[in-house]
């Protein structure tokens, strides 16, 4: 490093307004990609992972034991490398997905192994009398599901499952390594082109715009559930 | 009457739902295998050749070796200074002065919230900038500590808060200064909290480590897509995945394990 650090020089390598001009366009098309990703994602993750749950608490030993194996696995799988069998190495067995579809497919397997996990824990921390109950008011089944202990899970999960969607979110940023124009990826392109870091930065701040409300939000979550222990 | 039908209904039903269940399951279970197998278009004469090819990987083995050590080294330190920064920032903030608390909290909200592939590109392509060439492990490294340090500092703050507040003030009468009272009253007793929740970040930093992939690491995926073009096939791609699953494996089995007690131990 030479010399002191001067603003004018900071402000002109990280937040370099006239760089960005007209560049706003790609990334913000790159962010409504990563909104797309992860609303797809937090909404089809959370279905799979109830109907884990729901599977784990009634199934038997076999559908147990793979369910067992699949939360294993995914716990044991990083999401880089599922990424990159999924969308490069599927293809030399003639099975091609779209970069998006490739994205959405592994973050939804891997997220939804930890969201079942989180909704049994959740659907078991409620009194088995309330099911019992539910049983000889003669409901079904499903209908207890349906209108008893799911909705009390879902309060009693909403911690985790924010944590979770924010790290879907996160995850999201993950799929740069694929050919699809996230916000990473595109202020990458747009930092690359220009020879300057402020899209870098831009895009940082943006992933910050989304995260950090959802962040605060889920410690609050937590410290209430923390509490009511 | 009541009872004798809902108790009769209710052995019959049970008894059939799950030998149906039972029955079922293992048969979707066949059938999805079947579809993938048969229907799915996939070409299965493939897979042996293009997945499972170790024929072409032979004596390739050991380019594996030095990239599975630079894993291993990333996520030690990563895991070290994560821990060594968590440990600290947790004893400041015990403290409780407002200054230093706000900056911490605003330390984690902003590191919980950024996420670890934007953090290592930033880390990595902007730092040069001003004059700051780290390496690439290194600027992995430090990202992954940043990163990190913001879940282990909540998990020995609640740790510490677990500790009864009466035997901090037990080792205040006894005249133990605030600091040796944390390392010899507080911290063993909170580790038992501590612990099992330390596992799991361990686990996280073993696979985010596979984020170094972005900014040229040679680390382990790198060699295998560069080892893919070279024999025209995903073998080692997939033998990597299975060297990640079995570093962490073993990992996440002693987490859950470590978890249960846990759980056991806080009901009795």
């Amino acid at each position: 490093m030479d010399g002191a650090f001067d603003i004018d020089e900071i402000r002109y390598i990280f937040f370099n307004m006239q760089v960005m001009e007209g560049q706003w366009g790609l990334l913000f098309s790159g962010l409504w990609m990563t909104v797309k990703i992860a609303v797809v994602a937090i909404i089809a993750s959370t279905a799979l992972g109830l109907l884990v749950s729901i599977l784990r608490l009634k199934g038997n030993a076999f559908t147990n034991a793979l369910l067992i194996g699949y939360l294993e696995f995914c716990r044991a799988t990083p999401i880089v490398v599922a990424l990159i069998v999924v969308y490069f190495g599927l293809p030399f067995l003639n099975i091609t997905f779209s970069p998006f579809q490739s994205a959405v497919i592994v973050i939804v397997f891997v997220h939804a192994a930890y969201i079942g996990e989180a909704f049994r824990s959740g659907i078991l921390a409620i009194n088995i009398a309330q099911s019992e109950a539910a049983q000889s008011l003669g409901l079904t089944q499903l209908q207890t599901y349906r209108y008893i202990l799911v909705p009390q899970a879902f309060r009693i999960v909403l911690p985790t499952l924010s944590n979770q969607w924010t790290g879907i979110i996160k995850d999201t940023s993950i799929c740069t390594i694929l050919a699809i124009t996230e916000l990473l990826k595109a202020a990458q392109i747009v930092a690359a082109w220009k020879a300057n870091p402020t899209p870098l930065v831009m895009s940082t701040l943006l992933y910050l715009l989304i995260l950090i409300p959802l962040t605060i939000f889920t410690m609050k979550l937590e410290r209430k559930a923390g509490l009511k222990k | 009457m009541c009872f004798m039908m809902k108790g009769r209904i209710k052995i019959i039903s049970s008894k059939n739902y799950k030998d149906i269940a039972y029955g079922g399951s293992i048969a979707a279970f066949l059938a999805l295998v079947i579809y993938v197998m048969f229907f799915s278009g996939a070409d299965w004469s493939l897979f042996k050749e293009q997945f499972l090819n170790f024929e072409k990987m032979e004596g390739r083995y050991h380019i594996f070796v030095s990239p599975l050590l630079l894993v291993l080294k990333i996520s030690f330190y990563s895991c070290f200074w994560a821990t060594a920064i968590g440990l600290s920032m947790a004893i400041i903030r015990n403290y409780n002065n407002m200054f230093l608390n706000g900056i911490i909290t605003a330390y984690i909200v902003l590191f919980r919230s950024i996420p670890a592939m934007v953090l290592v590109v930033l880390v990595y392509f902007t730092l040069p900038y001003v004059g700051l060439n780290l390496v690439s492990t290194n600027s992995v490294i430090a990202s992954l500590s940043l990163l990190f340090s913001a879940y282990t500092t909540e998990i020995f703050r609640s740790g510490i808060n677990s500790v009864d507040r009466a035997q901090v003030d037990a080792a205040k009468s006894l005249g133990i200064g605030s600091l040796q009272s944390m390392r010899w009253v507080i911290l063993p007793q909170a580790l038992r909290v501590i612990i099992p929740p330390l596992t799991s970040v361990l686990i996280d930093i073993l696979k985010t480590t596979s984020i170094a992939y972005v900014v040229g690491v040679p680390e382990l995926i790198a060699r295998a897509r560069q080892m893919e073009g070279v024999i025209g096939s995903v073998t080692p791609l997939i033998f990597v995945s299975f060297l990640y699953f079995l570093i962490i494996l073993p990992v996440v089995i002693f987490s859950s394990r470590l978890e249960k007690r846990s759980r056991r131990w806080s009901k009795s």
